[in-house]
């Protein structure tokens, strides 16, 4: 069972939506599971939350971030749009400076990054349901 | 606050002969007096003192109304008019006991819609929900405007009360909008008042267009919150429903930047409703339950939908924002323009609670108070307001939240701080809370809208002698034996 906290900040508001909607398929939990990684994501403008997974839990933090973090993440609101609806690809988007990365060098880290969150990001926003009182897929 | 003094409505009659003349009227299945069944109707969610009625009755037609504004004139007994008791002011609590006369229940039908002059009769009960509805199904190329409240909530109270719906920005207060009333005075008499105003029995449909060029006698009944008469017809505005719409989000950094954000958003005569609310208020949609604000997260969010008849006029509007927006960003504001629907996706859909109106967001009426200062303010004194409202909020452990508006293209604004708290546990806090709000805004120039009857007790100290001769004559004159919602702005 994977346990996601539920943020109270605005930017882990999101990354609870974002991360929560694939929380029951198999694939995210093997990927999520155990990964005892420290990410840091900072939209422009706004500022730096630092998603934790370890075990089978994600935390958010806003503050008394970890000395070890093993990938940071930077882009404005735009590009994390851009991203999620497609109208950008994300290696276009470092390549154009949009999105930056610290710690490129760890591709492994980097791909499975890019294997939960962008893709959770690009199902969230690919999901025709616009009704909030419609958000549990089961009951829908 | 105001302490209500129970005057005896049973002077000139018995309870007992007051019943029976009621069933006479209504049937005795539309007339009670039963404890639990005036409950309901004798609190609401603010902090206004409750106070049971003595009767409620079911009204379906008007000429049981003819007979009961003359038995209760003759009598004097109170009558307070109620539709679905949603308000946000104590304005149907029964002040001085007397007759609830509960419109919601049967006299809630849409008469007419005319689609050629666009505006629909309806009845005092007729709810937004349902005419949202009747619209979508029938009229699907016209719409009426909703305002940030549930379904269940009432079309001509709002209207009458000088409410505002999501197209305010264009349109201004929904007072503005009404093109005909049809009135019972209190000597029982009739009155239609607007272009329906021909015809000696009965106006014609589609007579109710317009309420120019006569004298505005609508001015006698708009905002006098029932203390003039019971309004049984009103007709409403519909407007073109456009194909094309879209809503932009406004995300802005520092507190009072927002102000101007709002304000030259709504020069651009190009959107159709614009609402900001604190970044707390956007939390508490998502159930954060005790929401505050950390750091480096923004401090207001704005919703401006626009919509158009074709694609390229939308996206001319569009264009229109996006330079606004540049231009305020030049200025050194901090504001960021974003898709809401691509938006709420990502961050929570709960959010648009804010967007499908009419709706009911749960998380505000969770508890069993809820109270506001809503006020129509001076655009100009915008930045005062947040800045100073804001700490008074902090200073109560309260979150602050702040809700405001932009009407008819920035002539305008409203400024609506909400507090939603525990009864009996919070309410004293609450109370000083809002009454430090309440002077607060009206020395910035607010004035507050469907009011509570403690807040027009202050407001009475401030306006200038000549209004309140000239209020207190139109209301002796209208309702000489005070039977229309008494104590209703201390009358």
């Amino acid at each position: 069972m994977l346990s996601i906290q539920k943020g109270e900040d605005l930017l882990s508001i999101s990354l609870n939506n974002i991360l929560s909607f694939r929380k029951d398929e198999e694939e995210f939990i093997d990927l999520v599971v155990d990964w005892d990684k420290n990410i840091m994501i900072e939209v422009l403008e706004f500022y730096p939350v630092e998603v934790k997974f370890k075990g089978n839990e994600i935390t958010f933090k806003t503050n008394n971030f970890d000395k070890k973090i093993h990938l940071k993440v930077k882009m404005d609101l735009e590009t994390l749009l851009d991203i999620a609806y497609l109208r950008i690809n994300p290696i276009l988007a470092v390549l154009k400076g949009k999105l930056k990365v610290k710690g490129l060098l760890k591709i492994r880290t980097l791909f499975k990054f890019m294997k939960i969150f962008l893709k959770s990001m690009k199902m969230v926003a690919a999901n025709p349901n616009l009704n909030y009182y419609e958000q549990d897929k089961k009951t829908r | 606050m105001t302490e209500t003094k129970q005057r005896n409505i049973f002077e000139k009659i018995s309870k007992e002969e007051v019943e029976e003349r009621l069933i006479e009227i209504f049937g005795s299945g539309n007339v009670t007096k039963k404890a639990g069944d005036l409950y309901p109707y004798s609190y609401d969610m603010t902090e206004c003192e409750g106070h049971m009625p003595d009767f409620v009755v079911l009204p379906e037609n008007n000429s049981q109304l003819v007979e009961l504004v003359k038995f209760c004139n003759d009598k004097s007994i109170p009558i307070v008019p109620y539709i679905s008791g949603n308000n946000v002011g104590g304005l149907t609590i029964p002040e001085k006991g007397g007759i609830i006369v509960d419109f919601g229940k049967k006299m809630n039908k849409i008469l007419h819609i005319d689609e050629n002059m666009m505006y629909a009769l309806l009845e005092p009960g007729v709810t937004f929900g349902q005419l949202q509805k009747y619209l979508e199904q029938n009229y699907p190329h016209l719409r009426y405007s909703y305002p940030f409240a549930p379904p269940y909530a009432g079309v001509v109270g709002n209207a009458i009360l000088s409410g505002m719906n999501n197209m305010s920005c264009k349109l201004g207060s929904m007072g503005d909008s009404i093109n005909g009333l049809e009135v019972i005075t209190a000597d029982g008499s009739i009155a239609r008042i607007g272009s329906c105003f021909y015809g000696k029995e009965k106006a014609a449909n589609d007579s109710w267009w317009c309420r120019y060029p006569m004298p505005d006698l609508m001015g006698l009944f708009i905002n006098w919150q029932g203390m003039t008469g019971l309004i049984t017809k009103c007709a409403v505005q519909l407007w073109p429903n456009h194909p094309f719409k879209k809503t932009y989000l406004a995300v802005v950094f520092g507190l009072s930047a927002i102000a101007p954000v709002m304000r030259e958003m709504g020069k651009t005569e190009v959107i159709d409703d614009i609402s900001a609310v604190s970044t707390e208020v956007v939390k508490m949609a998502v159930e954060i339950p005790e929401p505050t604000k950390i750091e480096g997260e923004p401090d207001f969010a704005a919703l401006f939908p626009i919509s158009a008849k074709t694609e390229n006029l939308l996206r001319a509007k569009k264009e229109i924002l996006d330079l606004t927006i540049k231009h305020l960003k030049d200025q050194g504001i901090k504001v960021i323009l974003i898709d809401v629907d691509e938006f709420s996706k990502i961050f929570n859909l709960r959010v648009r609670c804010y967007l499908d109106l009419p709706s009911v967001v749960l998380t505000l009426v969770e508890y069993s108070g809820l109270t506001w200062f809503g006020s129509y303010a001076p655009t100009h004194k915008l930045e005062e307001l947040i800045s100073k409202v804001y700490p008074i909020f902090l200073k109560y452990n309260v979150p602050p939240f702040i809700y405001m508006k932009i009407m008819k293209h920035s002539h305008y604004g409203i400024f609506r701080p909400i507090i939603r708290y525990k009864k009996f546990k919070d309410e004293e806090t609450i109370h000083q809370l809002l009454d430090e709000i309440t002077e607060v805004c009206i020395n910035e120039g607010c004035i507050p809208y469907k009011t509570p009857v403690w807040m027009t007790e202050k407001m009475r100290k401030k306006i200038n002698p000549g209004w309140l001769q000239l209020f207190d004559k139109i209301k002796q004159c209208m309702d000489p034996n005070n039977i229309f919602n008494p104590g209703r702005w201390n009358t």
